[in-house]
């Protein structure tokens, strides 16, 4: 992890939080701008710019929501770079990346493994099993807080002989999930993998489909602007509701389509707002 | 020579504040700073939290490394 605190405030952190993995000092942001990352909209929201339109817009996504460069924080901002996270193979190679495009939000780190390889599963999850599929689902996270991006997982085992449809199917319910509204919680599209296509040979029909197992990911960004922090304060757990709709047929029958209702409780953790001891 | 170097910096000091003024200011795409999927990072050395100096060699592991920029631990 890098940022521009000193070695001693990264020192404190690390010794407050329990944190053992490098924290890097990047005093003076040499790293950050060399990385062509540096939040340059705290210059402008502090420079002769600062009520252009598109400045404040800007600062509003990536300093603070009120569209003005606090004062207090202002001076103290500068080298600070946007936040995201790069992961690189051994060669140094950035194999992929992730950014936010609002200052409040991060993808917790369990949700960059799951979007980046389904294997890991760290929480337990609710198995439900139809006539038609298996499904095994749960939270890449189980601890969460105010502007996490994590998601929900949803392996699916299609049983013996049954095809499930794909988007791209026309004429069949193709699979889904619809997430139950709620405050402060946002939906982003589901995440499909690629499917097959299935030759029904009596009808000359060519669908997409799922045949082997197969995982669908749901992201959710648990939003945490000053108003859904307000929300979340004294909440100690969150429950998420959905539907998980599909149509399965083998070879010979097609079955009407289903409908699975799920959910899913994380606990709610606040964020670490105590600053690192040390002396100033 | 002297000239020709006097009249193209002229001629620079001419364009530059009307290049500033043209140059609309471009609506800032987190995506698309920093070094993108299939590009090389730079490398970097660092002092970590116990003192010691860390390099983007140092810090992987056997398949690779994840590298997080934060704003600060500090606020």
């Amino acid at each position: 992890m890098i940022s521009y605190d000193s070695r001693e405030v990264l020192e404190a952190f690390s010794r407050q939080n329990g944190i053992t993995f490098p924290l890097l000092s990047d005093k003076g942001s040499e790293a950050i701008k060399r990385y062509g990352i540096l939040n340059t909209v705290v210059e402008e929201g502090l420079g002769p710019n600062r009520e252009d339109p598109a400045v404040k817009a800007d600062i509003s996504k990536y300093i603070s929501a009120a569209g003005t460069v606090p004062t207090f924080l202002g001076p103290m901002m500068k080298g600070v770079p946007f936040p995201g996270t790069f992961i690189v193979d051994r060669q140094g190679r950035v194999t992929s990346r992730f950014f936010e495009d609002f200052y409040v939000e991060r993808s917790t780190v369990a949700g960059i493994l799951k979007r980046l390889d389904g294997r890991d599963q760290p929480v337990a999850g609710t198995r439900v099993s139809t006539e038609h599929l298996e499904v095994s689902t749960y939270p890449s996270d189980a601890a969460v807080a105010p502007g996490n991006r994590f998601s929900l997982a949803l392996d699916i085992q299609p049983k013996r002989g049954m095809h499930l449809y794909a988007p791209g199917a026309s004429g069949y319910r193709v699979i889904s999930l619809s997430m139950a509204e709620q405050p402060f919680i946002r939906v982003l599209p589901l995440k499909y993998p690629t499917s097959e296509l299935y030759v029904f040979k009596p009808l000359n029909e060519r669908v997409p489909v799922y045949q082997k197992p197969f995982t669908l990911l749901q992201e959710i960004v648990l939003e945490g602007q000053p108003a859904a922090q307000a929300a979340w304060k004294g909440k100690d757990s969150l429950t998420l509701g959905g539907t998980l709709e599909y149509q399965a047929c083998d070879d010979k029958v097609c079955f009407n389509p289903a409908s699975i209702p799920l959910s899913w409780t994380v606990s709610l953790r606040p964020l670490v707002l105590q600053r690192p001891t040390v002396a100033r | 020579m002297t000239r020709l170097v006097g009249w193209s910096l002229l001629a620079l000091l001419m364009t530059l504040p009307l290049a500033a003024r043209q140059g609309a200011r471009t609506k800032i795409d987190v995506s698309t700073l920093g070094p993108q999927v299939g590009e090389r990072v730079p490398d970097f050395s660092l002092p970590d939290q116990t003192g010691g100096t860390r390099t983007l060699q140092s810090i992987m592991g056997p398949k690779g490394a994840m590298l997080v920029f934060i704003r600060s631990a500090d606020w």
